[in-house]
């Protein structure tokens, strides 16, 4: 751990650098914008994941769920697209506060179990009631947000769109994360069972960080929705859990920009490995179990030893005894 | 006698249909410091959970200061000022010492933490009361290392001053000595007889050195019942207590 | 007579989904590890079935083989990839497996390709029973018969033999069993084999059932996992029971709301979780 990487001025100033620099590198304007909402949902997903220590694959729950918003709200119920902005995240607290209610009563991997029993449920439930979400074809013709009357149907002028509201949410989340809820929740993480006895109701607080999560991530799954215009049955099944959780560990769990780091690189790869070969998801699958055995800090673990290889610090695995560990914001100081 | 603070009445908890505890009845005195003693398996710990709240007592009850508390949440009686230290050190160990002992003080607002908008720096008390504990603890000079990478001793004494930073009523201590060297047990035992001055401390300990010197009660368990309670010296001398556990272990000089 | 159809339906598809849970509760119970590759291991079997029968092998062999086969390939992943990740956070058990079920699923369209097939009936039961006007498949009443069967052996070797004492009693503390001085690296091995050779004979004894295709892995986790969180990890009769209820209910769905018979397996599972957190027959 480098703690300079950790301060969230740095963190923040290597979100806005990526946003910037994603429209010079790239020539897909759709790509980007999805690098950046996947990077929000994956943000969320490491909130449960790095600071409460839940790994929930539930998450796709709450990206469909934002996705079906955004599709009922915009072309059944016609509202205009802050209004669905605002729902998505109030629908994703409410079932993730729920979901994650029933789950946390169990533990380790009961947990987990539970939390994709939850995913295939909330699958069935959209396959099962098609007029509301229109089953297999998801719900279509799902239109882009408009500016002062023009609607935003370039690929890049979404993506600033996008980018304001990753900006912003990134920045949110950011604060959550320094807050006192969010560091009673790394306390969690560390030891439940001490952190009950000196008073926190844990219950409530893996709750409030499911209510965080499902909203952000329902939020993301709204603009993925606006995005590709259609709120697709695939939203909301299991894949999209796994790969939500699987991009969240890619990028490594250790704080928010890694969250944008795995989301990028596991998109970028997928695009480019699936032209060139169908079945790229064996590559995938190589790549998770070498992560497991050589990379377990995620590719945000390999910068910081790339740093460290140039500021000649001590490297990050190997514990210095004066190392100052987790939350040493410098504000924190008298 | 002085106003007593923590009681307990016919106090009874099974597990299934063993008995771990029958009819314990305490009154502990205000700051005083009172010891809790007796051979393994005598129901001590089970005791510390049912006070704390992480078991349900199947009899009895349990009073704070006059209020009944015997069915309230463990974390609603750290509000209300029990809080206590683990047998086996339990902390937060990636994070830092003074993260560790603002979060022990912070536990006594908890709600006022589920704030995701509140800054930490927002509650000034908990951290005043944190870097207060740090010198009291002499950790000061590892404020900022991660609670996993101390010593044994070091980590007792972060252990104990976790209960401490939720400046409780009543604090209870398991076995605040255990597995310690000799001049870490002289230490933390300075700190339990000053923790005596402003607290009432009720405590388990093996160590009848400790016990013996700097309680003003001991209270002596076997088999999940109250055998004897006392000041210590009469509890040393009582026949019954010699007996039926103590033998020839008390060694612990008696001077003041 | 048509409930009773779909009950006996329901009984042999609650019997494989027994196979399927108990594997993934003994390997859990005994290596504290979470196995999302038991599906991948289940499909293995039922496409190694297919593909001895479409060689012209009596099924009577290519069942057996397709499961003795997956449970050398578990053992041996077990011993090059698995045995070194137990020590790490569950996060990495789940990581492991994932990408294992990734790689085993796109193996699987690469050799077979993504449509799938259908297995014959092995000759002796390709008939049905016929009793008054009651009709059923041959090979599903075997199913039934085998399977029960298999579990009342299974039982047998949880409950009465040494290699159960010994799983019984890692699964209840896990240093327990390298004090007692057992050779836990080859338990291991062993147990993980056993576990996922029950996903693999699952596998093919469902091949000539629902026919095989990619995609049946996956479902097959998710299945084996509602059956373990509502009988309960770690529990034998857990397993028997909740297999056989999600079989049935499945299968009574079937007829009376059919878009809605996987939901009402998931919206059971949770109303049972709400009242009874430990499942069924878990231990508290």
């Amino acid at each position: 751990m480098i703690p300079f990487l950790d301060r969230p001025l740095v963190q923040f100033g290597l979100a806005l650098a990526a946003v910037l620099i994603l429209p010079l590198a790239m020539r897909s304007g759709t790509l980007a914008s999805e690098i950046l909402i996947f990077g929000l949902a994956v943000a969320a997903c490491n909130l449960l994941l790095g600071y409460t220590g839940l790994l929930s694959f539930g998450q796709g729950i709450f990206f469909g769920l934002g996705s079906y918003v955004a599709g009922l709200g915009l072309v059944r119920a016609g509202l205009p697209a802050p209004v669905v902005l605002l729902l998505a995240p109030v629908s994703g607290a409410l079932v993730a506060a729920a979901v994650g209610w029933v789950s946390i009563r169990r533990q380790g991997v009961y947990f987990v179990m539970l939390t994709l029993a939850f995913s295939q449920m909330f699958y069935f439930l959209a396959y099962t009631f098609s007029g509301l979400t229109g089953g297999d074809n998801g719900l279509l013709d799902i239109p882009r947000p408009s500016l002062g009357g023009t609607p935003l149907s370039g690929a890049w002028t979404y993506y600033a769109y996008v980018a304001v509201l990753f900006l912003a949410l990134f920045a949110a989340l950011q604060r959550v994360a320094l807050s006192t809820f969010g560091r009673t929740l790394l306390a969690i993480r560390d030891n439940e069972g001490r952190a009950g006895a000196i008073g926190f109701p844990v219950r409530a607080f893996k709750v409030a960080a499911f209510a965080i999560s499902g909203a952000v991530t329902a939020f993301a799954g709204a603009l993925h929705a606006m995005l590709i215009g259609v709120a697709p049955l695939s939203n909301i099944d299991y894949h999209t859990s796994e790969t939500l959780l699987i991009m969240t560990i890619i990028g490594g769990s250790a704080n928010l920009f890694a969250s944008l780091l795995g989301a990028g690189a596991y998109l970028l790869a997928a695009d480019a490995l699936s032209a060139i070969w169908p079945r790229w998801l064996l590559l995938l699958g190589l790549l998770l179990i070498v992560i497991t055995l050589f990379l377990q800090r995620g590719l945000w673990g390999l910068i910081e030893r790339a740093v460290a290889l140039v500021t000649r610090a001590p490297p990050p695995d190997d514990p210095a005894p004066d190392r100052p560990v987790a939350s040493p914001d410098p504000e924190a100081g008298r | 006698m002085s106003e007593i603070v923590l009681s307990t009445d016919d106090l009874g908890v099974r597990y299934g249909s063993f008995v771990a505890l029958q009819d314990v009845t305490l009154r502990i005195a205000k700051n005083s410091v009172h010891s809790i003693i007796g051979p393994n398996g005598a129901g001590k710990t089970t005791l510390f959970h049912a006070l704390t709240g992480r078991i349900a007592p199947s009899a009895g009850r349990i009073g704070l200061m006059g209020r009944d508390i015997t069915r309230t949440s463990d974390h609603e009686r750290v509000r209300l000022g029990l809080a206590r230290s683990f047998q086996v050190t339990s902390l937060f160990p990636t994070l830092s010492v003074r993260e560790n002992l603002r979060l022990a003080a912070q536990g006594k607002t908890p709600w006022q933490a589920l704030a995701p908008w509140r800054r930490v720096e927002a509650n000034r008390p908990a951290l005043a009361m944190a870097d207060a504990m740090l010198q009291r603890l002499d950790l000061t000079r590892v404020a900022l290392r991660a609670a996993g990478e101390l010593s044994h001793g070091q980590q007792r004494r972060l252990e104990v001053g976790m209960a401490m930073a939720a400046a409780p009523k009543v604090i209870l201590l398991d076995e605040p000595t255990s597995g310690m060297g000799i001049d870490d047990i002289a230490a933390m035992k300075a700190l339990i007889r000053d923790l005596g001055r402003d607290h009432t401390v009720l405590f388990i300990e093996h160590n009848m050195g400790i016990v013996m010197n700097i309680s003003d009660t001991v209270t002596v368990m076997r088999a999940g019942r109250v055998l004897v309670e006392g000041p210590p010296a009469r509890v040393r001398d009582d026949p019954e207590v010699r007996r039926a556990y103590l033998g020839n272990m008390i060694t612990g000089d008696l001077a003041p | 007579m048509t409930y009773l159809f779909q009950i006996l339906n329901g009984l042999g598809l609650g019997m494989l989904y027994f196979l399927l849970a108990v594997g993934l509760s003994i390997i859990f119970g005994l290596l504290q590890f979470v196995n999302f590759a038991h599906g991948a291991f289940y499909l293995i079997g039922a496409y190694l079935a297919y593909e001895g029968v479409e060689r012209g092998l009596s099924f009577w062999v290519a069942m057996p083989l397709a499961a003795l086969v997956v449970a050398a390939l578990a053992g041996l992943t077990e011993r090059l990839l698995l045995r070194r990740v137990y020590k790490l956070p569950h996060t990495f058990h789940i990581l492991v497996t994932v990408g294992l079920a990734l790689v085993v699923q796109e193996l699987v369209i690469i050799v077979w390709g993504p449509i799938g097939g259908n297995v014959a009936p092995p000759e002796e039961l390709s008939g049905v029973l016929i009793l008054g006007d009651f009709v059923y498949p041959e090979y599903r009443l075997f199913v039934i018969g085998f399977t029960a069967i298999l579990a009342a052996c299974l039982w047998w070797l949880l409950d009465r033999t040494r290699l159960g004492a010994i799983v019984r009693a890692g699964s209840e503390s896990p240093s327990n069993m390298a004090l007692l001085g057992y050779d836990t690296l080859r338990i291991n091995t062993a147990v993980f084999a056993l576990g996922a050779g029950l996903a693999g004979l699952a596998g093919a004894l469902a091949a000539p059932i629902r026919g095989v295709e990619p995609f049946m892995g996956v479902e097959a986790l998710g299945i084996a996992f509602v059956v373990v969180v509502i009988g309960g990890m770690g529990s034998y009769a857990g397993a028997l029971a909740a297999g056989i209820l999600v079989g049935v209910a499945q299968s009574l769905m079937a007829t009376l709301w059919p878009e809605g018979a996987r939901l009402v397996i998931y919206l059971g599972m949770a109303g049972i979780i709400m009242a009874m957190p430990r499942g069924l027959f878990g231990r508290a």
